[in-house]
């Protein structure tokens, strides 16, 4: 019974991480329906910031959030600027964004390769071993950390989505471009934006886990993927929907040890991608176009 | 016997019935003229037919032959073919090639080669001069030459035609009109059309179909249907009709 | 083909094309008498890369299926042939095609996923390869888990696979050519263009893509197979990897994705570049092909077949005109709302 509880417990502090990287990844795709291959290497990229800001500056991983934030957004304004702005968008685009920000993805681990080493590495802190006591389990203090942030900053930026002029036209955009241009919304500009708030929440979500686990320049393929079984799951744009599947994805992952054997477990997510990918034919997120 | 049957089709979106229990019957040789205000359901009644939904209740039959629940190609095989209201060319294939990959179940019908049955379609529609080009270098008129010459290749029995001739300039229109009224005559194939230019349906249609918030709410000749009062309701909103017809 | 046989010469039949194959074909098999053992080896790896290139593009090229996930058919072939290899009375092409129809069942098991289009479709395969990299390490009993098989060493057999690499690349290659140019291959790219119209048309776009899955798979399971015998050892991260599932996705966009032609130059560039990178910047590997694959995106979609056509076209040369289909093929569309 304690064991069930204790995997409760971690499995609600991982799903703030799981929603936190995924609610950016949707986001980019319902604006420009671009599948940003190139997140998980900003999510590997915030990982080694937090590092680096940690190791020379002795910044606490929570007071380089900001810098890291910001950093990976301006990262994110700057590959649709360069790159991602000269394809076509939507169906006809699908397979040349793809490949191209997988060619970003690329490039950014074999950066990270040369700078730091195909090494693992991990940040510590002084309160990495912290716990609080809860429901007669113990609860790491940087875990709950974590969670409060990757709770909050989403649901932040969705508020920012609803009640500000930058985010109403993003939101229109998602919509329909076309109109938007023609009511004089800076259609390319709003873009950039979707892409850069997308971006930083992966750079985000990247310094978080790096206080977690250790990370080396592959890390985030498995952070992409379980992001897309959220994004799959939840449907886009949907705060509560997020959260919900990222609770089912990490509860599964979670209970998945106790009738899987432990190196097993490391599929699951993958397993699910698939079977909720196929369940859900009408289209990724769940739309489907009507005849 | 009619043709083309359908039976009480029924599709529901959700709660929301697209398609409520349409009855319809085409005969052999025909053209139906498919009617209604945007959103009465034409759209989805042609999905139903060939194949590209499944209905939630409710049957097709050609020939006597039941095709609904069966997929879209089986659909096509069976002797239905349709048309996008939005043309959907094949971008990366020449106009004569987007024909051959229909010709190639027209073909195995009729016992000929599918290029030469191509060929012989895209003459057909007027576009021998142009067999060589890709779609995308055609314009709106040509396009909709190439979705039809698409499903003729398919030799179907029944075609089910959605809003060939809208959009078009007069001319334009009058001269589709007249490839649909020569693909019946010429080529012996059943017509249900959906049109929004009542010029077109009235002159080319045996009969009319009108739909209304996915019901079928009159049936008959052209000019039986436009002194229904139900169809001039749908049209013109209710009162309407005391007012046209006292 | 369908409906290519009732024609008196077939228009694919293209005796210049299959002259060519054939005069490559017996220069490429006389040739390792002026080899060296190097060389040789280097061959035969070669002529694996393009078959397995090649028949990527069946499914990334020619149907548009973009799949992250062939180390799943590369893998469970090269691991069903390592079994059998383990049976020295077996002869070795039998294990090889014991490989290839393994992973073409295989793939026959995965069809849901082609049920998906587009990055749908990809980011499922690439669920289905790291799925299978993790599952199959762990069944050690079949794979030997993260320690891996070692096969016996048979220099002889080592030698003798460069024949067999090149027959394997001669079928594949006159594979491709033959789809491409019958009406199967129009099949194919009427699905690529737009699935719920080709299946108006009639054409039967799930069973298409099964079996163009099944055959694009068999063929990775035989090249997974031949590299078995090869290196004479498999170990599931490496055949199952997600590096191996990139290179053929690199190979095939690099070299131009939809002509025959593309997939065979992407796949020798990819060799050349990997052995002499190993050697000399082992630690730029990724970051070039990822640098190479945006420029490309962005500036030659068609790769560096678009790269030689310009060059030829600079000194004169027509292109002969199956490179210019193939390269219709691969244009990326506009959007549909601007072009209609």
């Amino acid at each position: 019974m304690q064991r069930l509880v204790d995997l409760a417990v971690s499995a609600v502090l991982l799903a703030g991480l799981y929603a936190a990287m995924a609610y950016g990844l949707g986001l980019v795709y319902g604006v420009l329906r671009v599948v940003n291959l190139a997140h998980a290497g900003v999510i590997m990229a915030g990982a080694y910031a937090g590092w680096v800001l940690h190791r020379a500056l002795g910044l606490d991983p929570y007071l380089s959030l900001p810098l890291v934030v910001a950093g990976s957004f301006v990262l994110g304004v700057g590959v649709y600027v360069l790159l991602v702005r000269h394809l076509p968008r939507g169906a006809a685009g699908g397979p040349q964004s793809l490949l191209l920000l997988f060619g970003v993805w690329l490039v950014l681990r074999n950066v990270a390769y040369l700078l730091f080493t195909g090494d693992d590495h991990v940040i510590r802190t002084g309160y990495s071993t912290r716990a609080v006591p809860f429901l007669g389990t113990w609860l790491p203090v940087n875990r709950l950390a974590v969670f409060g942030i990757a709770v909050a900053v989403p649901l932040a930026l969705h508020l920012l989505l609803r009640h500000t002029y930058a985010g109403r036209a993003i939101r229109a955009v998602a919509q329909n471009a076309d109109s938007c241009t023609l009511v004089g919304i800076d259609v390319e500009r709003v873009y950039a934006l979707t892409f850069g708030l997308g971006t930083a929440l992966a750079g985000l979500a990247g310094l978080l886990s790096a206080t977690l686990f250790s990370f080396n320049p592959a890390f985030g393929s498995s952070e992409l993927l379980k992001s897309f079984v959220v994004v799959v799951l939840g449907g886009l744009g949907s705060i509560a929907g997020t959260g919900v599947a990222a609770l089912i994805l990490a509860s599964v992952e979670a209970y998945s040890i106790l009738v899987l054997p432990a190196y097993l477990t490391s599929a699951v997510g993958f397993v699910m991608l698939v079977v909720v990918l196929v369940l859900r034919p009408g289209g990724l997120f769940g739309q489907r176009v009507l005849g | 016997m009619p043709v083309l049957r359908a039976e009480r089709l029924v599709k529901r979106f959700g709660g929301l019935a697209a398609v409520d229990g349409v009855d319809l019957a085409v005969e052999e040789g025909e053209i139906l003229g498919v009617i209604g205000p945007n959103g009465a359901g034409k759209t989805t009644l042609f999905a139903l037919m060939a194949g590209s939904l499944a209905p939630t209740s409710g049957r097709v039959w050609l020939d006597g032959r039941q095709v609904s629940g069966l997929s879209a190609h089986r659909v096509v095989a069976a002797g239905i073919a349709r048309t996008h209201q939005i043309v959907r060319p094949f971008r990366n294939l020449t106009v004569l090639e987007n024909v051959t990959v229909a010709a190639l179940r027209g073909a195995a019908r009729s016992g000929s080669h599918p290029r030469a049955l191509a060929e012989e379609v895209v003459a057909f529609v007027g576009l021998a001069d142009r067999a060589a080009d890709h779609p995308g270098t055609l314009t709106l008129a040509g396009r909709k030459r190439v979705e039809l010459a698409r499903a003729l290749a398919t030799g179907p029995r029944v075609l089910l035609l959605d809003e060939v001739i809208a959009g078009l300039n007069p001319a334009e229109a009058q001269r589709l009109a007249g490839l649909v009224r020569e693909i019946r005559d010429q080529r012996g194939v059943t017509v249900v059309m959906i049109e929004h230019v009542m010029a077109a349906v009235m002159a080319l249609s045996d009969r009319v179909a009108v739909l209304d918030y996915g019901r079928k709410i009159a049936e008959g000749s052209p000019a039986e249907v436009v002194r229904d009062p139900h169809v001039v309701e749908a049209y013109l909103g209710s009162g309407a009709a005391a007012e046209v017809h006292p | 083909m369908t409906g290519g046989r009732r024609r008196p010469l077939p228009a694919w039949f293209s005796g210049r094309v299959a002259a060519g194959l054939a005069v490559a074909v017996v220069v490429l098999a006389v040739l390792p008498v002026a080899l060296d053992p190097y060389t040789h080896n280097l061959l035969t790896l070669t002529f694996l890369a393009i078959s397995g290139a090649l028949a990527w593009n069946w499914m990334g090229g020619y149907l548009g299926q973009v799949s992250f996930g062939h180390a799943a058919f590369f893998g469970f072939g090269g691991f069903v042939a390592a079994r059998v290899l383990l049976h020295e009375s077996i002869p070795p092409w039998v294990a090889w095609a014991a490989g290839a129809a393994a992973a073409g069942l295989f793939s026959v098991g995965a069809y849901p996923i082609l049920r998906l289009r587009g990055p749908y479709f990809s980011i499922a395969t690439i669920g289905l390869g790291e799925a299978s990299r993790i599952v199959f390490t762990y069944l050690e009993g079949f794979t030997g888990g993260a320690s891996g098989l070692s096969l016996p060493i048979d220099p002889d057999l080592k030698a003798r696979l460069y024949w067999w690499a090149l027959g394997l690349l001669a079928l594949v290659a006159a594979a491709s050519h033959l789809i491409r140019r019958s009406t199967l291959g129009l099949e194919l790219l009427a699905i690529k263009s737009d699935v719920e119209a080709a299946a108006d048309a009639g054409v039967p776009t799930a069973l298409r893509q099964d079996v163009v899955l099944a055959l694009s798979a068999a063929v990775a399971g035989a090249t997974g197979g031949l590299s078995a015998s090869f290196f004479a050892f498999v170990e599931p991260n490496d055949l199952f990897g997600f590096d191996r599932s990139i290179s053929f996705v690199l190979m095939a966009v690099i070299g131009g994705v939809g002509s025959v032609f593309g997939p065979v130059l992407g796949a020798v560039v990819f060799v050349a570049l990997r052995q002499w990178l190993v050697a000399s910047y082992p630690q730029l590997y990724l970051g070039l092909y990822g640098g190479l694959l945006i420029l490309i995106i962005l500036f030659e979609p068609l790769g560096l077949t678009g790269v030689a056509l310009r060059v030829a076209r600079r000194f004169g040369y027509r292109a002969r005109p199956d490179l210019a289909l193939g390269s219709s093929a691969a244009r990326p569309g506009r959007p549909a709302s601007e072009a209609r």
